[in-house]
């Protein structure tokens, strides 16, 4: 079981969960517990001899109820592969699946928060190399989706929403679109290849979406992923982030930013002068289903370290320019999905 | 810039569907409601790549959903493309 402890001196939660200590760390591909159960094999966490998409609770959770949860997203009875090789459908389906769990796990009493996420790479820590996702259910509001909020109040509206308008507009930074979603290195992007997937409608999550928004979002995923690929001709590591809206109390009320105080109120000022003309009154937060994509590498065999303005000071130093950075990715996905057209693994 | 419309209310909390609105019974936690199939279905015949299944399903959208618990209790939800 899971111990919260707040760190007063930062106003956040610290979860110390000491029996992920004990996690499996990278097995042979022979003893892959995200594998298939095969006949006269050795047990899996998955008890069948075949699946396509698979979902459990941890084994070894960061939360677990009566104090949130922690799920397994298995995306392929197959070993190898990624989000980027999954068939078009399979990708689609995965959409369905956050989708269901999003739902499920945010109308919990417990959950406050449902984050879906990806590690992907020995260099962002991944333990199993089989592919996979996860999802954490926080019993509480975690730092980044309440500063988003705050964002919210700070720009008079959704914030997801008027920076995807910005990068539109000024187009140099958008490296994929389609009807549904965008695609763009943002404007203060702090990882050297970092992109975000925005719903281009307004969308507080997946639970928002049209069908035909959800399969777009899996397309543009899927677009991303492969010219990440494609960029060093490599696997690229990364952090996948979903963020949505809350499902707690603290999803649309408010009330998370009551205690941002002077911070709020300067943030609040400079967003009235940047958004000058704008009439539209302050909305309650409520979020915008985006996907964020952190990868540390910088060049093909140079990872970016948070070091000591990063961890000591919270201020990243960048290496790279984000408009440089979208051109490379731009070319990159340009060239993986001219490589992948008709493509498709069934994986 | 327009104000974003308000999240819509999640089915277990939405007042006009009551806290039990969905499957998971009289528990906050609806995963763990989940009937026990597991033994009864471990041993379903493979069909390759996909692994298809016969038994009831749960429909989500464009997928079907099969809910199982794992021996040690934990739960386990297989879920297959049906669009």
């Amino acid at each position: 079981m899971s111990e919260l402890r707040l760190d007063e001196l930062r106003g956040e939660e610290v979860v110390y969960a000491v029996d992920r200590q004990e996690r499996t760390f990278l097995p042979a591909a022979e003893h892959c517990p995200l594998c298939p159960t095969r006949p006269g094999g050795e047990p899996t966490e998955i008890p069948f001899p075949s699946f396509q998409i698979a979902v459990f609770e941890n084994r070894f959770p960061a939360f677990a109820a009566p104090g949130g949860a922690a799920e397994v997203v298995v995306y392929s009875d197959a070993h190898t592969g990624s989000l980027g090789t999954l068939s078009r459908e399979r990708a689609r389906a995965l959409m369905w699946v956050w989708r269901q769990r999003y739902e499920e796990l945010g109308g919990r009493e417990d959950v406050e928060y449902v984050y879906i996420f990806e590690n992907r790479g020995t260099e962002v820590g991944v333990t199993l190399h089989h592919p996979h996702g996860q999802i954490y259910g926080y019993p509480f509001l975690p730092p980044v989706p309440a500063k988003e909020l705050a964002a919210d109040v700070r720009l008079g509206g959704c914030a997801v929403c008027e920076l995807s308008r910005r990068e539109l507009a000024e187009g140099r930074r958008v490296v994929y679109e389609n009807e549904g979603a965008v695609v763009y290195v943002p404007y203060a992007g702090r990882w050297a290849y970092e992109a975000h997937v925005a719903m281009r409608s307004h969308r507080p999550s997946l639970v928002a979406c049209e069908g035909r928004e959800l399969h777009d979002l899996a397309d543009a995923l899927q677009a991303l992923v492969r010219g990440y690929d494609g960029l060093f001709e490599r696997p690229f590591p990364y952090v996948m982030a979903v963020h949505q809206a809350p499902t707690g109390r603290t999803g649309g009320s408010g009330d998370v930013l009551e205690n941002e105080g002077p911070a709020r109120a300067r943030a609040g000022a400079r967003g009235a002068s940047e958004m000058e003309g704008s009439s539209s009154p302050s909305p309650p937060p409520s979020g915008h289903l985006h996907v964020e994509f952190y990868p540390p590498l910088r060049t093909a065999h140079k990872l970016k370290y948070l070091a000591g303005s990063e961890q000591g000071a919270g201020t990243f130093i960048a290496d790279t320019l984000p408009e440089e950075s979208a051109e490379q990715l731009r070319a990159a996905i340009s060239r993986a999905s001219t490589g992948e057209a008709g493509r498709g693994d069934g994986g | 810039m327009t104000a974003p419309p308000p999240n819509p209310p999640l089915p277990h909390r939405d007042p006009a569907r009551g806290a039990e609105g969905l499957p998971g019974g009289d528990e906050p936690h609806g995963l763990r409601q989940a009937p026990d199939r597991f033994r009864a279905t471990a041993d379903r015949p493979a069909t390759g790549d996909g692994g298809g299944q016969s038994g009831e399903g749960e429909r989500y959208g464009e997928v079907e959903l099969e809910r199982h618990r794992k021996e040690d209790g934990r739960a386990l939800i297989l879920y297959e493309w049906r669009p």
